[in-house]
């Protein structure tokens, strides 16, 4: 717990600085241009007396401020501000009122007033938001750590700041109940607060430093390349303003010199804690969520700190596979290859949005035609795939479909119609135009692999459950190891069995793994239809004897398109079972 | 043991052992412990080396060779060298197992590094141990075109003048 914490500290500071400094470099070279020009024009060097040049200082603050977009910069606030600019002046003027500059000097005074500024900012953000808030409800036990930290706090806030942080709570320990629920609530406030913020300056600076354009939201790949910016931020602050900075005011002692670099040694280490620890809560996360029973407090907390749902996995690697099943299966389908998989965006609720970009095979076919048609023949497939293969909940996925200037966004409207279940909203350009398409479940109804049941008990999808479970032990599938049940409500059961040998593939002996999703849909009269889409995968492995060990996770292969037939075939024995059980009850 | 037969049993061990990994690799793949694509990458990190020793062996053996003066092999190398073809073959053995019966790779990706660093290492070893034996060694002379048969020597043809 106390580790976790720490991580989360870290990576809030790490957020800040990171973005802060990165946002830096985004419009830096246009406002040094733009100063230099103002004040030079097209001579090398100009005359300029100090009031003037003060005027130009006053110019880049209120440039700044105008380009940071997330960020409230205040100069009342930041203390070490003026120290900055009084430097400056001295350096440049001393007595005289007048001094000649050079444009390689002017450029380099500019670049360093704004970097000043930027830090500065930095810290008084990190030390309002974060420090004084959290820090207060911890109970110091040892009174020169709080000296300590009010010590660093005047020197130099932020990074100083998370070190008295970090040694506060090596020595804390673990409270009341009450008290970690506190310090997880403000954990999540914080770090909301940092992605909501800081979001999108991180995106670009990732994207202007060539990584990859999917910034996911997920802890363990945010965290990752969060720490990876931080390292890179942090040589940035620690060659600039440790190693050349001649400011009196920031270099305070020797001794402050060496501590700040011992803090940026331990965070430096301490990064590679934060993806170790990530990694660990994942897999952790990962292996609680097949035995929801096992989830202790513990876990609760730690799945909450980091608003990781438990029966959800973030991993960027296992993401990257589920978006390449989706483009195979996307090429399978009859889509003459015209679909794209562009972005899978996980969401703080354990969602997904999906984007896919459908781009036209030729000039005649325009992009509404292309979505007219999908909608027509593959949306309610697409969707309930896309659902198998990133295994979240129905109404968690989102997918928007994107043809030149046309739109279709898929999404499980639960509620919006009276049978419950998949609905289509179109748009074109700006002007939505959002309807309910029943045409799409009528049809889905009508389609040969599905049962109808009269029935008329009350929780049928209970009934449901236990004769699918009945059916699985009639099967020989051990129910407590192999099954994972994922949802149970009025409309749908979802389940998954997991290390199958030769049930879908019968004449070989793979190990197999099958999801499914029952939907069930009530109509007036009273008899059910139950809807069943089956997604399944295959790995390899040979049984003898006790050497029976099921591949691992990142093995197993989709079962589409080269077992297309035989898992069709077993769905559709699978609902007979399963009307011949309802009916014998 | 000497250095022919040294020789000769080393060339018969290193090209069995090596043939019976990749055929025990094939039954794997026929007992569904790897996907096609898996075996066919799988042999073909393990076909150069074998094929490499193959050849260098084979030749050898075709080369029409008299040995003169087959001195005793030293029995440090001897042990060293069948310690360490033994050592491989038995390692590829286990690693091919451990990845057919999904004792101990996360993924396939893990084993093929894993295959491709130890043929690399084991090749730098074993291809010294080839190179010195089947290239000139001493003891392996080639037959001298103008030297008499020495069975003709023992027991002369009757009716010679």
């Amino acid at each position: 717990m106390r580790n976790i914490t720490i991580a989360g500290i870290l990576v809030a500071s790490s957020f800040t600085y990171s973005s802060l400094l990165f946002s830096q470099t985004d419009t830096s070279h246009v406002v040094v241009e733009r100063i230099t020009q103002l004040v030079l024009g097209d001579s090398d060097t100009v005359r300029v007396n100090r009031r003037e040049f003060e005027a130009q200082l006053d110019l880049i603050q209120t440039w700044t401020r105008t380009n940071r977009e997330s960020f409230e910069y205040s100069s009342d606030s930041t203390g070490g501000y003026p120290y900055e600019r009084t430097a400056i002046l001295e350096r440049l003027f001393a007595d005289s009122s007048s001094y000649t500059i050079r444009r390689s000097e002017l450029q380099n005074l500019v670049q360093r007033y704004r970097s000043w500024q930027t830090l500065v900012a930095a810290r008084s953000d990190f030390y309002d938001q974060i420090v004084v808030k959290t820090v207060g409800q911890l109970e110091f036990e040892q009174p020169e750590v709080e000296r300590d930290l009010k010590c660093y706090a005047q020197a130099f806030h932020a990074v100083f700041v998370a070190s008295a942080i970090v040694d506060t709570l090596a020595i804390w320990k673990v409270g009341e109940a009450l008290k970690i629920n506190e310090w997880s609530r403000d954990m999540r406030r914080v770090r909301r607060g940092s992605v909501s913020n800081l979001l999108e300056q991180l995106r670009r600076a990732i994207h202007g430093l060539g990584r990859t354009a999917t910034v996911a939201c997920a802890p363990s790949a945010y965290i990752q390349r969060v720490s990876i910016l931080a390292d890179s931020a942090l040589s940035r602050f620690s060659h600039d303003y440790v190693n050349n900075s001649t400011d009196p005011y920031l270099l305070l002692s020797d001794s402050v010199k060496q501590g700040f670099k011992e803090v940026i040694t331990s965070l430096g280490a301490r990064s590679q804690d934060i993806e170790e620890t990530t990694e660990k809560i994942n897999a952790l996360l990962h292996r609680v969520s097949l035995y929801p029973k096992g989830l202790t407090t513990r876990h609760r907390i730690l799945s909450l700190i980091f608003s990781i749902e438990p029966s959800v996995i973030y991993n960027d690697e296992w993401l990257g596979s589920r978006g390449s099943l989706l483009r195979e299966w996307l090429q399978s389908a009859d889509l003459n290859r015209a679909v794209e998989l562009d972005t899978i965006l996980p969401r703080s609720n354990g969602g997904f949005d999906v984007a896919l970009v459908v781009q036209s095979p030729n000039q005649k076919v325009d992009g509404r035609q292309l979505l007219a048609y999908i909608r027509e023949q593959v949306s309610e497939r697409l969707f309930w795939k896309t659902v198998n293969l990133l295994g979240t909940a129905p109404d968690r996925l989102r997918i928007h479909l994107w043809a030149d200037c046309a739109s279709l966004s898929l999404y499980y409207a639960q509620g919006d119609i009276q049978q419950g279940g998949f609905a289509c909203m179109s748009g074109y350009a700006e002007a939505n135009i959002d309807f309910i398409d029943r045409s799409l479940l009528q049809r889905a109804v009508t389609q040969p692999s599905r049962i109808s049941v009269v029935s008329n008990q009350p929780d049928f999808s209970q009934l449901l459950y236990a004769a699918v479970i009945e059916q699985l032990r009639i099967r020989g599938v051990s129910v407590e190891r192999q099954v994972q049940r994922i949802k149970v409500d009025n409309n749908q059961v979802i389940f998954r069995i997991e290390n199958l040998r030769s049930e879908v593939i019968r004449n070989e002996s793979y190990w197999e793994n099958i999801q499914f999703i029952l939907r069930i849909r009530r109509s007036p009269s009273g008899s059910i239809t139950l809807a069943c889409i089956t997604d399944g995968q295959f790995g390899t492995g040979i049984v003898v004897g006790p050497l029976n060990r099921p591949p691992a996770y990142h093995d197993y292969r989709n079962m589409e398109p080269r077992f297309s037939r035989q898992l069709q075939s077993y769905t559709s024995e699978f609902l007979q079972r399963i009307r011949d059980t309802l009916r014998s009850r | 043991m000497t250095q022919t037969a040294f020789k000769n049993r080393l060339g018969i061990t290193l090209v069995m052992t090596h043939f019976a990994i990749i055929l025990y690799t094939l039954g794997c793949y026929f007992a569904h412990g790897f996907h096609f694509d898996e075996l066919t990458t799988s042999i073909s990190l393990m076909a150069p080396l074998f094929a490499s020793y193959t050849t260098v062996i084979i030749r050898d053996m075709l080369q029409e060779t008299i040995v003169v003066n087959d001195r005793p092999a030293n029995s440090a190398l001897v042990f060293i060298t069948f310690f360490l073809v033994s050592a491989f073959g038995i390692y590829l053995f286990v690693l091919v197992s451990v990845k057919a019966f999904n004792l101990g790779f996360g993924e396939f990706d893990q084993f093929k590094i894993l295959l491709a660093i130890s043929e690399t290492v084991f090749g730098v070893y074993i291809g010294q141990i080839i190179s010195s034996t089947y290239k000139g060694g001493e003891g392996v002379q080639p037959a001298p075109q103008n030297q008499e048969d020495p069975s003709k020597l023992a027991s002369p043809s009757l009716g010679s003048p």
